[in-house]
């Protein structure tokens, strides 16, 4: 069997303790594959983001170990999980969170400039990211200049920069209309399934679930495969 | 360098905002010292431009040239005296004066002395007084009042008429208007001072001549620093003119340092969303550090032309002197200021919290 890019054994995480003690996940269990995008429903509250976080190096699970191609990295340090997120992750937030002062282009080169790739080599793969996701006619506009769609195709060609293991996208569609963010989620499951990597969409529209391969469901902490 | 310029060209009003006001605030800094240094150089010019080694008082007078008399015999003392190469001795007086025919008085302060010495001052325009030993020269100051070459300045009250024969520059004193005479003829408008001087000027080796005393009797001898120091007033303001100076100085850092800080703490969550894509600390910090460099250069370059811009155009009206070392310094602090107060910000920076991209958009 093959092996997974990410998994995530026995994971919890509370937060405070005694009487106000919140056990926002409890003892989460699952995988994701290369070329795999994983819908993550649930209601706001059920404990969606905190599982976002700790799987994408942000945040330190109380309990249980999260490996991520070969790697623990709940146990990683501050810089160590940084260096991560930088070389084996690719964020899409939701939107706006784009840097305002960049234009498309330059968005998607600061990953290839933080990383230290040569010049050139960023140029000409910004360059073909945004040509791939049909942005290369609005690469120098800046984030106000552009439509919600817009913005997140450029966060996704952000993400995709790094090349990474495994990309996460929170509610990436919230502030789009139903048919846009449906074109972006699919924009993004072309992403995943070409280039083999792993991907966990966070969402709570039942109706993009068709795009996604796999779905996992959260309520009060508690994650069951659908 | 990246994340600092693309900003720039991005936000170029708000970073022209934060520019004119770091400018605004040098050039505060840099007009007011040079009005405080022209009103220092006011009261003490001529003694500068005097271009003595030592000066010579009576004893007692407290080195005040107003107290001190010396006499005729303790002249050629001091003249006659080991490591002395050349002295010779002067009157100061604060006197009145009417412009020829003229009704006004005018208050001048009138330096008198030896017109064949180097104490006389060359002409920047008209003739000296050792080639016209019976006029007077006046300083720069009383000719922008108005005053000619050719006119005539009635003492008052002795009502002694000397000719404006030539005009001189540097020599205010006492922040009047300055007159410079023929020692000879200083009783014509002063006869107390029939037969004495107020003070010597004295060229030679400073550490040799400040044993003149003990060869000399009933003299002070200080340096031009210590004269300057005890003339009337003058310590008192300069330190009001310094203490103006330094809460200018200490307030206009605080303005600009909080400002740095502000314009920082404003970016807190993109900086989140970059911490959270995998940029360090440091990384941010830098463009941080080099924003608030390039910002503070500019800003107080703008100050500094703006300070040389007010004494271009004080020239003649108002007392102002730019000093270059203080420039440089009072420059450097602000400059200094504002990476500092960047720096203080990156103690929020290091704490922004990744997270955050994640949490607060929700």
């Amino acid at each position: 069997m093959e092996t997974p890019i990410l998994s995530v054994n026995e994971v919890s995480r509370h937060f405070g303790s005694g009487e106000s003690r919140v056990d926002a996940l409890k003892a989460a269990q699952f995988e994701v594959k290369a070329g795999e995008l994983v819908a993550l429903i649930g209601p706001s509250g059920s404990g969606k983001s905190t599982l976002l976080s700790i799987a994408g190096a942000l945040l330190r699970p109380s309990s249980g170990e999260v490996i991520l191609g070969g790697e623990h990295i709940a146990e990683m340090k501050g810089t160590q999980r940084t260096r991560l997120r930088l070389e084996r992750i690719g964020f899409i937030f939701q939107a706006s969170n784009l840097v305002s002062y960049l234009t498309g282009a330059d968005q998607v080169q600061l990953i290839g400039k933080l990383l230290g790739l040569p010049d050139k080599e960023v140029k000409e793969r910004a360059a073909r990211l945004l040509d791939e996701l049909g942005m290369d006619k609005r690469a120098n506009h800046y984030p106000e200049q552009l439509s919600g769609g817009e913005r997140q195709r450029i966060a996704i060609a952000r993400a995709l920069m790094n090349q990474p293991d495994l990309i996460l996208a929170d509610e990436p569609t919230a502030s789009l209309d139903s048919q846009r963010g449906r074109q972006v989620v699919e924009l993004l499951a072309d992403e995943v399934h070409r280039r083999g990597t792993a991907g966990i969409l966070v969402t709570h529209d039942e109706r993009l679930i068709d795009v996604c391969d796999r779905v996992l469901r959260i309520s009060d902490g508690e994650v069951t495969e659908a | 360098m990246f994340l600092a310029l693309k900003e720039f060209k991005h936000a170029k009003l708000r970073y022209a905002l934060v520019t004119g006001v770091i400018a605004m605030v040098a050039s505060l800094v840099f007009i007011l010292s040079g009005l405080a240094n022209g009103l220092a150089a006011g009261n003490s010019e001529a003694i500068e431009s005097m271009d003595a080694d030592r000066f010579v008082t009576a004893v007692g007078a407290e080195l005040s040239f107003d107290r001190s008399r010396i006499g005729p015999e303790t002249v050629q003392a001091v003249t006659d005296a080991d490591g002395v190469e050349d002295a010779q001795p002067f009157s100061t007086v604060m006197g009145n004066v009417r412009v020829s025919d003229s009704d006004d008085l005018v208050s001048v302060s009138v330096i008198a002395v030896p017109v064949e010495s180097f104490l006389a001052p060359g002409a920047t325009s008209g003739t000296s007084l050792a080639d016209n030993p019976e006029g007077i020269v006046i300083d720069q100051s009383l000719a922008n009042e108005g005053v000619e070459i050719g006119d005539t300045l009635v003492f008052e009250p002795s009502g002694a008429e000397l000719e404006v024969v030539g005009i001189t520059d540097g020599y205010q004193y006492r922040l009047a208007p300055t007159v410079i005479m023929n020692l000879d003829r200083i009783t014509e408008i002063q006869p107390d001072l029939e037969n004495v001087v107020n003070a010597i000027a004295v060229r030679g080796d400073g550490a040799t001549l400040d044993l003149l005393p003990e060869t000399v009797e009933n003299i002070e001898i200080a340096d031009q620093g210590t004269i300057i120091q005890n003339l009337p007033g003058y310590t008192e303001q300069s330190l009001t003119l310094l203490l103006i100076q330094v809460f200018l100085v200490v307030i206009a850092a605080g303005i600009i340092a909080a400002f740095f800080f502000i314009l920082t703490l404003q970016k807190m969550s993109e900086l989140g969303v970059m911490k959270a894509l995998g940029a360090t600390t440091w990384v941010l910090a830098k463009a941080l550090i080099i924003q608030s460099i390039i910002l503070g250069i500019i800003g107080v370059l703008i100050g500094i032309a703006a300070g040389c811009l007010v004494w271009y155009l004080a020239e003649g009206f108002v007392p102002y002197q730019v000093r270059w070392e203080q420039m440089a310094m009072y420059g450097s602090i602000l400059l200094i200021v504002a990476i500092v107060g960047t720096l203080l910000s990156l103690v929020r920076i290091a704490r922004v919290d990744p997270l955050d991209a994640i949490n607060k958009v929700a």
